[in-house]
This record gives C-alpha cells, sequence and structure tokens, in this order.
C-alpha cells in the first residue's frame, strides 16, 4: 500500500513540537506504515514536495518564515498549525509588548557583551516582522492543534482522523474538567476571596497535591485554558499555565482571566504578587484583541 | 421600525425622514407624532397586524419610558399581546442621547440617530427569541416590617382572603407611639384575624423566586421555617440596619441615602424592578400618618391586580450555558452574589436557577471559557455594537465610548439630556444591565475599534441592584489597567465613575472633561 506524504515546518519555536512527535515512541513507528516523512528539518530537502499533510511548528517572526510558510501551505493539502506557537504565536509573541526597535536594540546594543553591539542586517538575513504572528493570520489553516507541546495523544489521534478522512475531535472545555484536584471552596456560592493571600508556587512550603490550587492562592491558568492536555504539570504539582489558550468561546484568554479572577483571588495581591500581563498571556498575545503597542502605522 | 418625533422635540433637531429613508429594506418603517398618544398607539398596533413583523425597534424615547412609567409599560403590554417577544424590543433613545443634547446640529445629530437606530437592530437580531415561564401564583404575602404602612397592606390583603405573614427583626411591633390611637383598631384587625401569623424578632436566611411564587427561610426563636408566598410587600420605614441586610436577598433600588425605592414616583408609586415586590418607601414628611396609609392601599392594590392572574409569565433572561465549553470550574458559583449558579456534578456542568438569577450578566463575564451568554443581552450585540459604534467619525476627533447600567448610569445621561445640558457628539452611549456585564474583552475590542478612551458610569459604591456589579468592575479594571500599560494605552484612557442617584449633570461634565483630557493625551504623543 502507498503511504500517504507528510511533512513538517519549522519557524519560530523551540523544536518542542517535534519532540513531541517522537515522544510518540513505537506508536510513532505504527504510524510510518501508513505515512512518509517527505520533508522535515532533518530531511537534506531544498524543497517542499507536494504531500498531503503538512505539520507546522512555530510562530511567523521574520519574512522568511512568511515566504516558507506560503510555500509550505501550497503544498500541502491538509495544513496543520502544529503547537501554541503556531496557534497563538506562544512565548515568542510576548515581544509583540515592544517595537521592533526596542527589540533589537535591547538584544544586541543594550545587552552585556564583550564586544561593542551592532544590531545586524543586510543581505542573506530575513528582516524581523513588526510584531510575531500566529499562523493563521497569513494562510488559511486546516487544523489546530495547541498545546505547548501539544499531547503526543492528540497528534497521533488528529493523523489518524485525517488519514481516515474524519475531522479531528479537540475538546473544547477548560482545564478544570481533566483535572482531578479538588474544588471544595470554589463550587461554595461565598462572595468571599478563596484567600488573603495570593502566593507563588516557590513560596509555599508544601502544596497540596490534592487541591485546587486556587483554594491554596497560587494563581492557575486552568479556568480560562482549553482542556485537552490532561492536566500533565498539575498533575506534576504546577499550576496551569495557559498553553493550550483560550476555549473556542472566549475572544482571549487574559481578559477572560482577569474577569473570572475578580471573584475568585485578591485583586490587589495579584498585582503586587504576579505580573498579570505575563500570566495572562505568556502564550496568546499574538492572538490578544489588541496585540500591539498602540502606535500609529504599526502593521500586523 | 417606528420613529418617535416625540411631539416635535425630536423632528427639531433629527431629520426623520431622512431616516427613515435609509430603513427602507426593513420590514416596516414609521414615522409617529407621539408613540405614547392614544392615535399613534392605535395606529402602531393597526400597522403591525399588516405587515409580518417578528421585532419592533422603538426610536424616540428613552428605553427608561417604556420600563418605569405606566404610559411605557402599557405599551410594551400592547406589544407582547401582539406576539412581539420580550427579547425583540429594543429601543433606540433618540430624544434625550441625540436630540436634545446636541440641538440645532441637525446633520450630525442625524447621522449620530442613525448609529443609535444601528445598535438597536443589531440588539433585536442578536437576541433569540426569549423563553417564558408561567406560574400560578400563591395566595399568600409576606410583609417585611411591621411599620404603619405594613400594617394597612397587611389589613387589605387579609380582606382579600390573602394569607399574610408579618416578619420584622424587632421582638414587638414598631411603636408608632403619635398614632396610636389610629392604629390601634387596624393592629386589633390585624392580630386577630386567622390567616395572619407574625414572626417577630426574625432574621431571612434565603430569599429566592419571582412574581407568584416566592421561597422564604426565616428564623426565630421558634426555630427556622420556610414560607412560600406570592407578593411580598417591603415597609421597613426608616430601618437602614434590615435594609441593608435585606439587600443581599430583594433584588430591588435603593435610593441616594440607600433606602429602598420605587419604580418612578409618580406612576409607579410602590412598584419595584420586581413585579412582586412592592415598596413603601420611608417618608418623614407633614403628612407622615396619610402617606403610610395611601401607600399601604396602593401597594395592595398594585400586587393583587397581579396575583389575581391564575397564571403569571415570566420572562427568563438568564444565562444560558453551553455543554461543550463548560468545565465546571465554580467560578461562576463564586462570582453570583444571588446563589443562582450551581454546579451539577454528576453532569459536570454549570446551571442556572432561574428562580434566583436577576439576569445581571456578571457570570457571563466571569465565565472563563465564555460558556455562557445572557438571553437579553448576548455576546454577539455588545461585539456588533462596538462596531457600529466605532465607525463613527465625531467632528470633534474624539470619540469615547459611554457605557452605562441600567441602575444609574442610563438615567444619569437621560437627566443630562432632559436638563438640555451637552457634551461632545463623539460621546457614544450604550446600555448595559450593570457594571458586572462590561467585559474587559469588550474595552479592548473598543480600542481596537478606534475608541480614543471609555467611560463607564455605574451606580454608586454600595447601590448596585446586583450587589457586586460594581465590586466586579472596578476589580477587574484595576487588573485591566495593566494590560492597558503593557499595550501602551494610558491606562488614564478609561475612566469609571458614578452618578449620585441620577439627578446630577455628573455624565455631562466627567464626559465632557474625559474628551478634553483625551485631547490633551493626544496632543502630547504627537
Amino acid at each position: 500500500m502507498e503511504r500517504v506524504g507528510l511533512a513538517t515546518g519549522w519557524l519560530q519555536g523551540c523544536g518542542g513540537c517535534h519532540i513531541a512527535l517522537l515522544d510518540l515512541h513505537q506508536e510513532f513507528i505504527e504510524i510510518l506504515d501508513w505515512i512518509e516523512i517527505r520533508y522535515s528539518p532533518l530531511n537534506d530537502r531544498k524543497r517542499v514536495p507536494e504531500v498531503f499533510i503538512g505539520l507546522i511548528e512555530g510562530a511567523v517572526a521574520n519574512r522568511d518564515h512568511e515566504r516558507f510558510l506560503r510555500e509550505f501551505r501550497e503544498r500541502s493539502k491538509i495544513l496543520v498549525a502544529l503547537g501554541t506557537c503556531a496557534c497563538f504565536g506562544g512565548v515568542g509573541g510576548l515581544r509583540n509588548l515592544f517595537l521592533k526597535e526596542e527589540v533589537l536594540k535591547c538584544a544586541y546594543v543594550e545587552t552585556e557583551s564583550t564586544v561593542e553591539g551592532k544590531i545586524p542586517g543586510g543581505e542573506g538575513l530575513p528582516e524581523l516582522l513588526e510584531g510575531v504572528k500566529p499562523v493563521h493570520k497569513v494562510v488559511e489553516v486546516d487544523l489546530s492543534l495547541p498545546g505547548c507541546p501539544p499531547p503526543p495523544g492528540m497528534i497521533k489521534g488528529s493523523l489518524w482522523a485525517l488519514l481516515k478522512g474524519e475531522k479531528p475531535q479537540i475538546p473544547t472545555r477548560n482545564l478544570c474538567e481533566e483535572c482531578d484536584r479538588e474544588r471544595r471552596e470554589m463550587l461554595i456560592p461565598k462572595r468571599d476571596f478563596l484567600t488573603d493571600a495570593v502566593h507563588s508556587p516557590f513560596e509555599l512550603l508544601s502544596i497540596n497535591p490534592h487541591n485546587c490550587f486556587l483554594e491554596q492562592g497560587v494563581l492557575c491558568m486552568g479556568p480560562a485554558t482549553r482542556e485537552g492536555c490532561g492536566a500533565r504539570c498539575l498533575k506534576g504539582n504546577m499550576p496551569c499555565r495557559g498553553c493550550m489558550g483560550p476555549t473556542p468561546g472566549a475572544l482571549e484568554q487574559g481578559a477572560k482571566m482577569i474577569n473570572a479572577l475578580a471573584s475568585i483571588l485578591p485583586a490587589g495581591e495579584l498585582m503586587f504578587r504576579e505580573d498579570v500581563v505575563g500570566v495572562g498571556y505568556r502564550y496568546s498575545l499574538p492572538v490578544s484583541i489588541y496585540p500591539h503597542l498602540m502606535h500609529e502605522g504599526k502593521n500586523g | 421600525m417606528s420613529l418617535s418625533r416625540c411631539g416635535g422635540l425630536i423632528s427639531e433637531t433629527i431629520d426623520l425622514h431622512s431616516l427613515a429613508s435609509q430603513y427602507a429594506h426593513l420590514a416596516m418603517v414609521k414615522v409617529y407624532d407621539d408613540i405614547f398618544a392614544a392615535p399613534d398607539i392605535e395606529a402602531l398596533l393597526a400597522d403591525l397586524s399588516t405587515a409580518e413583523v417578528e421585532a419592533v425597534v422603538l426610536a424616540g424615547d428613552s428605553q427608561r419610558r417604556f420600563q418605569y412609567t405606566r404610559k411605557g409599560m402599557l405599551l410594551i403590554e400592547h406589544l407582547a399581546e401582539r406576539g412581539i417577544n420580550f427579547n425583540r424590543i429594543a429601543f433606540a433613545n433618540l430624544r434625550e442621547q441625540v436630540a436634545l443634547c446636541h440641538r440645532g446640529r441637525r446633520e450630525e445629530t442625524t447621522q449620530k440617530a442613525k448609529l443609535l437606530i444601528d445598535v438597536a437592530i443589531a440588539k433585536v437580531e442578536c437576541s433569540a427569541r426569549g423563553e417564558v415561564v408561567e406560574v400560578a401564583p400563591h395566595r399568600s404575602i409576606l410583609i417585611l416590617g411591621s411599620t404603619l404602612g405594613g400594617l394597612v397592606a397587611a389589613q387589605g390583603f387579609l380582606e382579600r382572603g390573602y394569607h399574610v405573614y408579618l416578619v420584622d427583626r424587632t421582638d414587638q411591633l414598631r411603636t408608632i407611639s403619635p398614632w396610636e390611637e389610629e392604629v390601634q383598631a387596624l393592629l386589633t384587625a390585624v392580630e386577630t384575624h386567622p390567616q395572619a401569623s407574625f414572626l417577630l424578632g426574625s432574621t431571612i436566611l434565603d430569599f429566592s423566586g419571582w412574581c407568584g411564587d416566592y421561597s422564604v427561610q426565616v428564623a426565630n426563636e421558634q426555630g427556622p421555617q420556610g414560607l412560600a408566598v406570592g407578593g411580598v410587600v417591603v415597609a421597613l420605614g426608616g430601618d437602614k440596619g434590615w435594609t441593608d441586610q435585606l439587600r443581599g436577598f430583594l433584588h430591588i433600588d435603593v435610593d441616594a441615602v440607600g433606602f429602598f425605592t420605587v419604580k418612578d414616583e409618580l406612576t409607579l408609586p410602590v412598584q419595584t424592578i420586581d413585579e412582586g415586590i412592592c415598596v413603601i418607601p420611608r417618608y418623614e414628611g407633614d403628612n407622615a400618618l396619610h402617606y403610610q396609609l395611601t401607600r399601604g392601599d396602593l401597594a395592595v392594590l398594585a400586587l393583587t391586580q397581579v396575583l389575581e392572574h391564575p397564571q403569571i409569565k415570566h420572562e427568563v433572561r438568564i444565562s444560558k450555558v453551553d455543554p461543550d465549553l463548560c468545565g465546571a470550574c465554580g467560578t461562576c458559583v463564586k462570582t453570583c452574589p444571588f446563589k443562582a449558579s450551581t454546579i451539577d456534578a454528576l453532569r459536570k456542568i454549570s446551571v442556572v436557577d432561574p428562580r434566583r438569577c436577576k439576569g445581571c450578566g456578571n457570570c457571563v463575564v466571569a465565565c472563563p471559557t465564555g460558556a455562557r451568554d445572557l438571553a437579553a443581552f448576548p455576546n454577539d450585540y455588545f461585539l456588533r455594537a462596538i462596531d457600529i459604534l466605532g465607525q463613527y467619525e465625531p467632528p470633534e476627533g474624539i470619540k469615547v465610548l459611554l457605557l452605562l447600567c441600567e441602575g444609574c448610569g442610563y438615567a444619569g445621561l437621560d437627566f443630562v439630556g432632559m436638563r438640555g445640558f451637552t457634551y461632545p457628539l463623539g460621546i457614544l452611549p450604550l446600555g448595559v444591565p450593570c457594571g458586572g456585564r462590561v467585559d474587559t474583552q469588550y474595552l479592548l475590542e473598543a480600542y481596537h475599534k478606534g475608541f480614543d478612551g471609555i467611560l463607564i458610569c455605574r451606580c454608586e459604591d454600595g447601590h448596585c441592584r446586583n450587589i457586586v456589579g460594581n465590586v466586579d468592575l472596578d476589580r477587574r479594571a484595576n487588573l485591566f489597567r495593566e494590560v492597558l500599560r503593557s499595550r501602551g494605552i494610558e491606562p488614564e484612557r478609561l475612566q469609571i465613575f458614578s452618578v449620585a442617584h441620577c439627578q446630577s449633570n455628573a455624565c455631562a461634565q466627567t464626559a465632557a472633561q474625559f474628551a478634553e483630557k483625551l485631547k490633551q493625551v493626544r496632543i502630547l504623543k504627537k
């Protein structure tokens, strides 16, 4: 039987989504009975061949990403945005809080160095875009698989569905649905805050692994984050940081979390203790309703 | 759509016929002289029967005139009888929000009036048909407060065959010394009546339900007990402490000093925004005796008028829950001050009790997944309204979104119009049910659509009818200002203010000052 062609591409990302593919272990070898990897960052091929499924990792941050992504889209029958960076811009998207010049200056000039700093540029170097963009802002995307990295099971399930010509089912509720931690105070109709103080996990001598983080005064993004990861961080006794992005019902993750927190944790404490912007938009700033600095003439 | 000239008040300023010609695509567009005058009401109803109309936009008077005065409420009742769903009636306030405050600028006001009509049309288009529930009313009444007014009402209901529960937190009937003699006969009549139960020295533990069917938990020395009543008369006199305690249970407005108040002193003198609750307001004038006696009787009249119907219709304005999005996190449970949200542990989904929900929309905002929506003020409507208003190009250049809460803000801006005060054209009003319905997502959306600033006018601290709408709005805004800073949007571009019980020019002043401040910010930026 002829195997189906698959290509994987890599834009501004850490490569973790490719590792997630490998994290399928022997199951990945089973998949290889059905698909053939015709292009990937590890193949030495100059051009993307025509394939059935294209998996693209990372966000669009420079002109070369744009060019490559367009080519990749053209050659893939089904384009899958793989991982949080491709879906929402990811951590690298936090640079949208600054102007491009500020970012370059900070990275190459102002940072301590043994040599005098100079902003690189010129021929051969792709120009940095004003702002980081998710893949769907540049080309049409057929399927988005969020997660930093996307859970291997979800990748596999989606690939199988696509091979069978079905629509992959990605769960749509929030993480609390999957989380095994017990919620007690959250379910009592009482207007008092859950705790008087807000803590970072490292400040606490111990964290009860069976109880809701919010009830212990630790900011957890779970309520404003899409399920599907199996609450893996929470099982490791760390609060959710929101990498799966918002649920399909929310316009954006950060503002929704702010709305929710009003009756949950003390706002004053939160502002003092937490980086509200960093927490709410850690992974999703480029898909925020207002993703950029308010400067005239700034392109998306 | 119906456009009302408001007896010429509007047509002086706005070119209604040019406006009407822009809506030729609608099923019906008509200009009436005065929508509250009998010939025009008849004409409107006759016109409605000729065309297939599913929704009605009433452009002209303030929505408050349709909700808070008898003549307006009667007109809405007529529309309901013609089969127009309550959720498909919207208002464009061309009188107070355009004509009266921007006199003499025909072209600009006509343009602004069109925007407000477009927003009203968006509202009926985005709102689904609202569900109506019917309940058979209980023939029993709860009287809160053994004041003279309360006793008069009690006697009135007893005479009409109702069972009356007279509840007070004091151990004895409130001493009404100057009127001892007048009251004695009344008191005897009530005390000796077999259908009257006195529950003195009581506290209210819980209160839920709607007109015709309230459930009340009362406790006193004899222990707790549950009452089922059809209506409530609140006659607390000057007992501020008890008023404060009861505010968490009764969904009615308070006046400038925090006492329960009525819809309209003149035409609805005991009625409140909850159809089944009447208030005998505190009164300390010369004719206190007279006042209490008449208000007591009026409360009996108002409530029996409703409770005599075999079935009472209730419009369900509550929020819906989308099972595909709700993960049962419990945020709505923590948010709702009326205890209307609970988590169904078996189905792992949040459920709303329609008898407790007041339709304020705070949970819709709080829900971190977007699983909830308000039947009467859906998410899509606000996004479209912001989009429509955002397209306006004001002559002064500065564009401000002015969000007005239904409790005070809306009336505050109406007051400005009625007094003929003016403010810049670029201040664009949009009504919200409560400060708690202001989603920070909408604020970002408004900046995104080109508004220079956002003003939110809400009730004074402690006066929110939904108890915590103000509080949650402020908390959200505090956190949200960080988000604004991070985007290079000056936090001053978001301002929240309150109006002292609607009777001040604060709205116009604040709006004008805010627009001026934004102009300065803009100059500084350049």
